[in-house]
């Protein structure tokens, strides 16, 4: 199985096609709220993930040193989908409410199809 | 704004989602740990799997969360 480091490489890989994908969207179809509200998830989507990475990393270290880990960072990941969904909520008129919250859900399919695909590949 | 029940389903929904995250994620990181000390050579490949399944038993609860929020604002 690969190391944490590769999957992470890889799912920001794959968001940066996904946010270049919204901006096309954005820029020549006619629903530029919708796929700025998928951008703004997605790219708060990934931010769960790069603190999850941290945190992981963090507590990979402390066991190694035997010393204790507060927390996971659930509350803060929890927070930054409430940040994404308020700022949809504060300029309504250009960010879509919907689609933010299905834009937050978007790193995580990429992970399980990223994962399915890596099974089927090497096992 | 919504009135004072809407404000208890909030709390409920956001309340029971967390409740299950911290469930699933103590059960996640308690076998990792106990992975590692049986077998610390495996430590990335568990590693690697405490993450997938941190991430993906904290997507429901997320969703939970904001979806709270969407109907406090309504």
């Amino acid at each position: 199985m690969s190391d944490l480091h590769e999957i992470y490489a890889k799912l920001r890989k794959m968001v940066f096609f996904v946010l270049a994908l919204c901006a096309l969207g954005w820029g020549f179809t006619p629903y530029p709220s919708v796929f700025a509200g998928l951008a703004l998830g997605t790219a708060f989507g990934f931010y769960n993930f790069w603190i999850l990475k941290r945190r992981m990393e963090k507590f990979d270290r402390a066991v190694a040193e035997g010393s204790q880990v507060r927390s996971l960072g659930t509350a803060i990941r929890f927070a930054s989908g409430v940040a994404a969904v308020a700022l949809a909520i504060t300029f309504a008129e250009h960010i879509h409410l919907i689609s933010t919250a299905a834009g937050l859900m978007i790193p995580y399919l990429l992970l399980l199809t990223e994962r399915i695909i890596h099974q089927v590949r090497h096992y | 704004m919504t009135g004072s029940l809407g404000l208890l389903a909030a709390a409920i929904a956001v309340g029971l989602g967390a409740l299950g995250a911290g469930i699933g994620n103590g059960l996640i990181v308690s076998k990792t740990v106990e992975g590692i000390a049986r077998q610390p050579e495996a430590r990335g490949v568990l590693q690697t799997t405490m993450f997938i399944g941190v991430a993906l038993v904290e997507a429901l609860p997320i969703i939970a969360t904001v979806i709270a929020f969407i109907v406090m604002n309504q």
